[in-house]
């Protein structure tokens, strides 16, 4: 007996491959017209080109100076994405494994911040950067960017530092071990799995941040892709498909590792929403 | 041991590196914005103490700031109503053992991970009047008398903004809503299937009900999201036409950093932080119910 589809089955499957297709389309569009020139793209927005242009790409590089930028964006979001992982891990240690009175304190005024708007923040930043001469330095960036992603990530790894069993650490200390060793040797190398989480999250968040780097950075060798795509918009105006090949340029990375980490991204980004 | 644990030293050592740029960078500034807020400031200006002039101008004399609240409430009452259901009805569909899921998974939350700035370029493509997926696709149906200047349209801009809005977010939400889903125990299904309960009881009965807390969560999380919505805005329209897709980001970005009004812009930006506390505040009074017991 061969198994029944029902109807309600077909139309599920009929509805989300409909809604696959939605997500899809335009990424694939995209990335097929990047590789036409402009006026293929305008007769015949649809289909494959039979023959590939790649000078869309070298000029967005090269003269669209998003080389440059692709460069400063990983120096940027990798500093502060390692910054971030150590200083965090170092606050959830102590607020949850040393003892005194306004840890409880601390780690609430942490937490306020997953409810301030960065934009509350810009203008005394701004001030305050310009004063210290900042504006245009990849610090004006990055210490934003780890400010902002403490709040979040010092709540993913408190909650998981604080189910640590303190035999372990208590050994390590009768042994002659001190308060940095049990941070280093022990709870930091256990807290694996927060970290890797705490790691994707405000890479991704960073990676893409558009605000901060719009205002912070106005010199074109020093901007991050984001900001150096805002400004394509209006230096190729007319040259849409060099524009296509910047926003490829832009995504394939992110697209890249999603192939391989998918599961591992997608519960790092939600993990926040799911257990607050 | 003890001694150790409460040794000054370590715990200053441990905790101030992360305090210390957290108070600089997050809670002095905001203080600081409260404080500028009641100045008259420009930049070629001198300051001078202002009370709440600024705040009054905002609610009474500036017409473009009403706009930009309004259209960012449009933005959250339409994100809520299209991107709850969808996200709540797509979660359901992929939940339980169905083929494709892995697929289906991936697929609707691949949005999330690229850049707003890069979702937003590609979606002034998508809306472009001549070779944009959407005004071809009309016009290769037969609906060629709705192409338009979807962008550029006071009347459409909005909206349009709004569906590229929904496109990228609706699959975080629907991962959020599939979680809660998959926790509720099995032998509660099972039960319920037991009792006779069918496909839409079993929604209606079982998993709504229990995933009420989630949707208060995920309410609260669209809500400040849409408060706080800059980047697409700023990709797509500026703001424009005529400040007709001004939200209140994007027009504390223009006073504050086209028009260099610093005072004017910190008003927008508190009118925005205490938008944010408030919305969290009331939304999570609604949802407030017991903790679930199973």
């Amino acid at each position: 007996m061969g198994k029944k589809i029902s109807i309600g089955t077909v139309v599920l499957y009929f509805i989300l491959t409909a809604f696959s297709i939605t997500c899809l389309y335009p990424l694939i569009w995209l990335i097929i017209n990047s590789f036409k020139t402009n006026s293929e793209l305008f007769n015949n927005p649809w289909g494959i080109t039979p023959n590939p242009v790649f000078s869309n790409y070298k000029t967005a590089w090269t003269a669209g100076k998003i080389g440059i930028s692709f460069f400063n964006s990983a120096f940027v979001a990798l500093s502060s994405m390692f910054i971030t992982i150590i200083i965090a891990s170092m606050a959830a240690f102590a607020i949850t494994r040393l003892k005194w009175k306004l840890s409880n304190t601390v780690l609430g005024l942490f937490l306020l911040g997953v409810m301030i708007p960065i934009h509350s923040t810009l203008i005394p930043l701004f001030i305050m950067f310009n004063k210290v001469r900042l504006i245009n330095n990849h610090l004006a960036l990055i210490l934003p960017y780890v400010a902002f992603a403490l709040p979040t990530s010092i709540f993913i790894l408190t909650g998981f530092m604080s189910t640590i069993p303190h035999e372990v650490e208590e050994a390590f200390i009768i042994d002659g071990g001190n308060m940095a060793g049990v941070f280093w040797k022990i709870v930091f190398p256990l807290s694996k799995s927060p970290v890797a989480t705490i790691s994707i999250y405000n890479f991704v968040s960073m990676w893409n941040e558009l605000m901060f780097a719009l205002i912070f950075m106005s010199d074109p060798n020093k901007m991050t892709l984001p900001v150096s795509l805002t400004r394509f918009k209006g230096q190729y105006s007319t040259n849409w498909t060099v524009q296509l090949a910047a926003i490829v340029i832009m995504i394939i990375p992110s697209i890249a590792a999603y192939l391989f980490l998918s599961d591992k991204i997608i519960e790092s980004m939600t993990i926040g929403a799911v257990k607050g | 041991m003890e001694f150790m644990r409460k040794n000054k030293k370590t715990i200053l050592a441990f905790i101030l590196p992360a305090l210390i740029i957290y108070l600089l960078i997050v809670i002095v500034p905001i203080l600081n914005t409260i404080y500028y807020s009641f100045f008259r400031w420009n930049i070629l200006d001198t300051t001078r103490f202002n009370g709440l002039r600024n705040y009054i101008n905002l609610f009474t004399k500036d017409a473009i700031f009403i706009k930009s609240m309004k259209n960012t409430f449009l933005m959250m009452f339409w994100s809520l109503v299209v991107q709850t259901p969808l996200a709540i009805a797509l979660a359901i569909a992929i939940s339980g053992r169905i083929k494709g899921k892995r697929y289906f998974k991936t697929v609707f939350f691949l949005p999330n991970i690229l850049s707003s700035v890069a979702i937003g370029l590609l979606w002034t493509f998508v809306y472009n009047p001549e070779f944009g997926i959407v005004n071809r696709l009309l016009s290769a149906i037969g609906l060629g008398r709705f192409t338009r200047l979807w962008l550029a349209d006071e009347k459409t801009v909005m909206g349009s903004v709004i569906a590229a809005i929904c496109w990228q977010f609706v699959g975080y939400h629907m991962i959020i809503y599939l979680a809660a889903i998959e926790n509720i125990p099995s032998d509660l299904k099972e039960a319920a299937l037991i009792d006779g309960v069918n496909q839409i009881g079993m929604v209606r009965y079982i998993i709504l009900p229990l995933i009420k807390p989630i949707i208060g969560i995920d309410t609260v999380l669209m809500a400040t999201g849409s408060l706080r919505f800059f980047d697409l805005i700023y990709v797509m329209t500026n703001g424009g036409p005529n400040h007709a897709s001004e939200v209140i980001a994007s027009y504390m970005y223009y006073k504050s950093f086209r028009d260099y009004q610093y005072g004017y812009g910190s008003a927008v930006s508190v009118v925005l932080l205490i938008l944010c506390l408030i919305v969290t505040f009331i939304l999570n009074r609604m949802f407030k119910s017991e903790e679930i017991q199973y």
